[in-house]
């Protein structure tokens, strides 16, 4: 037990699992009894888009690999559970699970051959795949009602139980994540992101273990696909247009990359903000453009890089009086 | 008009000698900066529409608009180098921080256009007029005759330009070797300015020339980069003839598929095709300069 | 080969290696026994790196056969070949930073297996239990060659290929590194030592492989390889003597 708090403390910013189950509980407590429904609708929609904000964190963070396709994954999951439910009479769950199962085998097919090779063949591929997946839904009119939509679709319930679900389900989720990383997967994890060729040589396979990532990565956007749909119960293909995926690459941005926690608090704010502007009009997408290139260029680190970057310029500052060099932010 | 098998070929031989251009200038930029170029199709959207807006609002003749455009093309390739690309470069950030900005300066240009000039197609006539003309036998639209002679002259020149003139040998010196590179004395800053520059410049003006034949609007940079992109990457990142010879596979694919299927699908089956190809063949048909130093 | 011996665990087998214009490697042959430590000299360029990457896994050979206890691995990935038994250090150590010394065996144990037996020693030079849960990123540059030393001694091992081992430490961090590796094959591994530092290839290695210009110069005992005219003219233009200084 010792040499776990030791060796976790020197990891960085560290998270235990008891902790997110109680506080996830707690949120929904309160928000139940107390958030009034406009709060309840952002926080749904912000607890949506944290799983996500979650596999496109490991996908960046640890596998340094970029996608910018992840709406395809989350329209394939948002049309999944429609279809599913509403043509075939499926519960929603297995709706959401037919939506895993078509992601994870997309994202394999795609993942494992190119994350072979260098990160910007998987960007232009998850790319393309978005472009054929939102072109699929657009065309496809026997099955997907093409341009109209899909509605009628099951919904999660009223604004609170909706809150509540997709909370818990956010929840939980961040709980196994949390166990999992205490584990040797995280170990794992952490090993990818420091040195591939190091972990090759360890006999891992990256390529393996990039691979789960997108999958994993994959099946969360999805499951948030899939609670997208019961919850606006009305979806249609412009949706998960390429404006998507750009909103998706800025959470993958803004939350930075390795320090897992706390960048997550910045994607998810992002997340939330369609659902305070109320449409994905053009200006949303200029300024997710425009955030992204800021924070690559002014922020590399991240949500949590503006804290160390603010910490370590009031520590150069407090230093000049002694003449000492300025320290670089260091890495 | 179109809808002989030949005249279907020929289409597509034109748009895929406009992706093997294009795709010959990624390969520019990522033979001297190692950075791969997600904004090269709005280079093309922003010659298309200087050359627009400069005759339309300002009632310029064709040939002044095409040469503002390759001028907008050249200077704005620039700013993006020196003020994005240069500003990352200063605190060295892993490499797929390159490839998000470029990606964002793809959506920042796409939507300020949508935001100046909406979503309407916005066209130019075509420079010899509106008779089809005969071109190898077949009936075709008159601008297929400057398209495809004005790539074949590019393919040339810069495949001249690179194996003779100083600095494009530099360019593929330091694509096999930055270090090496540096050792001699190449300036690689200069370099990525140069292969900037040239990149936006020559998109901008096959964006001129293309313009009366597909029409430009906001949202084409993404659809031709995306090809243009997988014409490279058949052909092997970075050369050159490898990229003419995948432009024409997309392209003749692209129009077949038009053609014979349908108009509506073209989209989807042609960049299944590439999705199928990229996964297939990662690494492309030929061989690349660059890739040659991936290895460990 | 002429002359193989059926009782080596790696047998290197004519192999050869052109990139572009260059013959990097060309028509290598050696052998390496369990227990002995052979050592891989040579003048810069001379392919020692690259003969490394080949039997590792790192690049594929254009002719030839690299023969992993009988088996043949030719183009078999890295990480396969370190789950075979294979294993490498580089040049540069390549440690997990953030992780601590524990967690970077465990992940060789991960990958390769459960067995302890022989990284015992390399633990023992780092410091034991005292050290094992500090970071790797806080140690010096013996530390890290220890620590990935450690890591492919961890697991399914047979035969380690230490590149450079002794670059960037000083003489008493040397003196450690020898020993260390001495235990090892005294446990039985087959270890290749690639190095510029000729006197530390002398101290330890009980056979000498002489590379220059990618072919095999000359192989034998290091007394041998010393007085061996075309092997010191092979050095000439570095000019080094007998304390292996260049």
């Amino acid at each position: 037990m010792e040499e776990k708090k030791a060796s976790a403390s020197r990891r960085g910013v560290h998270v235990d699992p008891l902790a997110i189950a109680v506080t996830g509980v707690a949120v929904i407590t309160i928000g139940w009894f107390f958030f009034p429904p406009y709060w309840l609708t952002v926080g749904t929609i912000m607890a949506m888009y944290s799983l996500p904000a979650l596999g496109l964190l490991l996908l960046l963070g640890y596998a340094g690999q970029p996608s910018f396709g992840h709406a395809a994954f989350f329209g394939l999951g948002a049309y999944a559970s429609a279809l599913a439910t509403t043509r075939l009479g499926w519960p929603s769950l297995a709706g959401a699970g037919l939506g895993i199962a078509v992601s994870a085998i997309a994202a394999f097919i795609v993942g494992m051959p190119l994350l072979r090779v260098r990160g910007h063949y998987l960007a232009i591929a998850t790319l393309a795949l978005a472009i054929i997946v939102q072109g699929l839904f657009e065309n496809l009119t026997w099955l997907t009602n093409g341009v109209a939509g899909i509605g009628r679709i099951p919904s999660l319930g009223d604004t609170d139980v909706a809150f509540a679900i997709t909370l818990g389900i956010a929840t939980a989720t961040y709980v196994v994540a949390a166990i999992i990383d205490h584990g040797r997967v995280g170990t794992i994890l952490r090993a990818l992101g420091d040195d591939e060729i190091a972990m090759a040589s360890c006999g891992i396979s990256p390529v393996i273990v990039k691979t789960s990532v997108f999958v994993v990565s994959a099946i969360l956007a999805s499951v948030a696909g899939s609670i997208y749909a019961h919850y606006l119960t009305y979806i249609s293909p412009e949706s998960f247009d390429v404006n998507a995926s750009v909103l998706f690459v800025t959470m993958m941005i803004i939350g930075g990359t390795g320090r897992v926690w706390a960048g997550l608090i910045g994607a998810v704010v992002i997340g939330a903000i369609p659902a305070m502007l109320s449409d994905y009009s053009s200006y949303s997408a200029l300024l997710y453009g425009i955030a992204i290139i800021a924070v690559l260029l002014f922020f590399p680190n991240g949500m949590l890089g503006i804290g160390q970057q603010i910490r370590a310029s009031l520590r150069s500052f407090r230093r000049r009086g002694t003449a000492e060099s300025a320290d670089s932010i260091s890495k | 008009m179109l809808t002989t098998i030949e005249q279907l070929l020929l289409a597509g031989l034109m748009i895929g000698l406009v992706y093997g251009v294009v795709a010959i200038c990624i390969g520019v930029i990522y033979n001297a900066t190692q950075i791969v170029n997600f904004a090269q199709g709005e280079f093309i959207m922003i010659g298309g529409v200087t050359a627009w807006v400069a005759v339309n609002w300002w009632k310029m003749p064709v040939w002044m608009a095409g040469i503002l455009a390759v001028v907008a093309g050249a200077v704005l390739a620039l700013i993006i180098e020196r003020a994005v690309i240069n500003t990352a470069r200063r605190f060295g950030p892993p490499m797929f921080t390159y490839v998000f900005l470029t990606f964002g300066v793809s959506i920042v240009l796409s939507n300020v256009a949508l935001l100046l000039f909406g979503k309407n197609p916005m066209a130019l006539d075509p420079f010899l007029g509106w008779e089809p003309i005969r071109f190898f036998g077949l009936s075709v639209p008159s601008q297929y005759a400057l398209v495809i002679p004005l790539c074949i002259l590019l393919v040339s020149s810069l495949v001249l330009f690179f194996a003779r003139v100083p600095i494009g040998k530099a360019m593929r010196a330091a694509a096999v070797n930055e270090r090496g590179a540096k050792i001699v004395g190449i300036d690689t800053a200069q370099l990525s300015m140069t292969a900037f520059v040239m990149s936006g410049a020559i998109s901008a003006l096959v964006g001129v020339f293309l313009t009366p034949i597909t029409t430009t609007h906001y949202a084409i940079g993404l659809s031709l980069t995306l090809k243009a992109f997988a014409a490279a990457i058949l052909g092997g990142l970075g050369n050159f003839r490898g990229a003419v010879l995948g432009g024409c596979v997309i392209g003749v694919v692209e129009s077949l598929t038009a053609g014979l299927i349908s108009s509506h699908f073209k989209d989807v089956i042609t960049f299944l095709f590439i999705l199928i190809l990229l996964v297939a063949l990662p690494r492309g048909l030929l061989h690349s300069l660059v890739e040659e130093r991936e290895r460990v | 080969m002429r002359g193989e011996r059926s009782d080596a665990i790696l047998t290197v087998d004519g192999i050869s290696k052109r990139f572009g214009g260059l013959q990097a490697v060309s028509e290598l042959s050696f052998q390496l026994f369990p227990g002995q430590v052979l050592g891989l000299i040579g003048p810069n360029g001379a392919g020692k790196s690259t003969a490394i990457n080949l039997i590792t896994g790192y690049e594929t050979p254009d002719t030839g056969e690299i023969r992993l206890g009988g088996k043949r691995i030719n183009g078999k990935t890295s990480h396969a070949l370190s789950q075979l038994g294979l294993r490498r250090t580089f040049q540069t150590p390549r440690v997990f930073k953030r992780l601590s010394i524990r967690d970077n065996i465990t992940l060789a144990e991960i990958g390769t297996g459960h067995g302890t037996a022989y990284n015992a020693p390399v633990l023992a030079a780092l410091g034991g239990d005292a050290v094992i849960d500090l970071p790797a990123s806080s140690l010096p540059m013996a530390g890290r060659r220890l620590v990935e030393l450690a890591r492919a001694c961890t697991g399914t091992v047979k035969a380690v290929l230490l590149d450079e081992p002794s670059t960037g430490l000083v003489d008493d961090e040397k003196s450690v590194m020898k020993s260390v590796i001495r235990a090892i094959a005294a446990k039985g591994v087959a270890v290749l030592v690639v190095a510029h530092d000729i006197q530390f290839v002398l101290d330890i290695c009980e056979r000498i492989v002489v590379l220059a210009l990618g072919s095999k110069l000359a192989e034998g005992e290091p007394g041998e390889i010393m007085r061996n005219p075309r092997v010191v003219e092979a050095y000439l233009g570095v000019g080094w003597d007998q304390h292996g200084k260049t």
